[in-house]
């Protein structure tokens, strides 16, 4: 049986083969800058009432995931031509800067391509606009249960075109950790003739199926607290349903 | 001092940064497709931590697993995003030109070739396996938190990745077989 002993010595050999062979040498000063923007972006909502404890870890309990309702708002805005403004913010918040250029988003035509509900009332919209460059800025709008735009939240990303990856059609899925606080967003699209979608981690959790809405999206709410953050980061494949239940396209996570 | 942040938090997330940026830059600059994905991805990261301060181990020993178990995820849907539509470009902008990884001294140049060529010859979960402990400087139990997985499982997946690697050097280091006369689809 394999003792800690040998472990170390593993770890040591490791260390002696790779060590050179690091491609990355010294490390970066912090970069002032960059906290400064993170703690201005994300203002913490929680004046006066700091933490007394450290909340315990619940069970697993996927039954409480809830089906996100795919609407259809926002099309309204689309239809009239009005993109609400802190869409077009978000959009943008991504295509500026070093690096970005052609990538500014054109957000007269942007679209909201799926929302969902969490059990709480706070909602997600993806939202999608083309640049120049050929590809696309993406916006993850977050609603509190007002229906007022979240003041912390989502996320945005803006793509250069000129590839030849064509993701119609095909299937894709994220498992998201990054747009609520409270909630893992998994959401996606299943390629044509599929009419829901399974998400099975390592290890056999399963999440769905879950029916897709409008233009073949799906997604599902999951309570962050239902399992540790070395959980949310297992790999996990993506299945694509047909009416009879069976598996028509399969992707896999690239963890 | 945000308006309505707590001093507690603020102050745990400058610490947090103060002490931990740099590894965490240094983790995604070994993964991202390229030196921006990389500082974005790292940037993320740290917004990861501020939303959920609370959930960020006080341990300093726990805080970075913590800490690159977002990033592996955050460098996840960059590479998500690539293969959708193209290069995954800006996320939360950068004000500041990311420095050059540091270039090998002339004399390891070939053997830092030669073990990251066997390296990539190896499959991705080894790979990741031999990075967090041969580079990003994790012992067993930390690197099993990053993955996922128990500290005996990453044991003995270290253990039989350091072997394939060991034989993927040593397969490299042997001289190449002699070529034979009359080789596979030429005429004698």
């Amino acid at each position: 049986m394999r003792g800690r002993g040998d472990t170390a010595q593993t770890e040591e050999r490791v260390r002696l083969l790779l060590g050179p062979a690091d491609p990355v040498a010294g490390e970066a000063a912090p970069d002032a800058a960059v906290l400064e923007r993170i703690l201005a972006e994300d203002p913490r909502a929680r004046r006066g009432r700091p933490r007394s404890h450290r909340p315990s870890r619940r069970r697993w309990v996927i039954g409480v995931a809830v089906i996100g309702v795919l609407g259809v708002g926002g099309l309204a805005a689309q239809a009239t031509g009005v993109i609400p403004g802190d869409v077009d913010w978000g959009l943008n918040r991504a295509g500026h800067g070093a690096g970005s250029e052609g990538m500014a988003p054109d957000s007269d035509k942007a679209e909201m391509l799926f929302s969902g509900t969490a059990p709480d009332g706070t909602a997600i919209q993806y939202w999608e606009a083309p640049n120049p460059s050929g590809g696309l800025c993406h916006y993850m709008r977050v609603l509190a249960p007002d229906g007022k735009p979240a003041r912390s939240g989502g996320w945005s990303e803006c793509i250069r075109g000129g590839e030849t990856f064509d993701g119609m059609g095909a299937l894709w899925s994220a498992v998201d950790t990054n747009a609520l606080s409270d909630w893992v967003a998994v959401y996606g699209r299943v390629p044509q003739g599929a009419v829901a979608a399974r998400v099975v981690w390592a290890g056999g959790r399963t999440e769905g199926p879950m029916n897709v809405g409008r233009d073949r999206y799906f997604v599902a709410f999951l309570p962050y607290n239902s399992r540790s953050n070395e959980e949310w980061m297992r790999e996990y494949r993506t299945e694509a349903l047909d009416a009879h239940g069976r598996v028509v396209a399969v992707v896999h996570s690239d963890r | 001092m945000p308006e309505d942040g707590t001093p507690d938090a603020e102050h745990r997330l400058r610490a947090l940064y103060a002490a931990h940026y740099g590894r965490v830059l240094n983790f995604a600059r070994r993964r991202a497709a390229d030196p921006d994905a990389a500082q974005d991805a790292a940037a993320e990261t740290f917004l990861v931590a501020w939303r959920r301060i609370d959930k960020v181990p006080r341990e300093a020993e726990e805080a970075l697993p913590w800490l690159y178990a977002v990033a592996r995820n955050i460098l996840a849907n960059q590479a998500r995003g690539e293969r959708r539509g193209g290069r995954l470009a800006v996320r939360l902008g950068r004000t500041a030109p990311v420095a050059a990884a540091a270039p090998d001294h002339a004399g390891g140049v070939v053997e830092a070739l030669h073990v990251r060529a066997a390296l990539a010859a190896l499959s991705q979960r080894d790979q990741e396996t031999l990075r967090l402990i041969g580079w990003d400087g994790l012992d067993t139990a930390a690197a099993a938190r990053v993955v996922g997985c128990s500290a005996r499982a990453f044991a003995v997946r270290l253990h039989r990745a350091r072997r394939r690697l060991e034989r993927e050097l040593a397969r490299r280091e042997e001289p190449a077989e002699p070529q034979l006369a009359g080789a596979k689809g030429e005429r004698s």
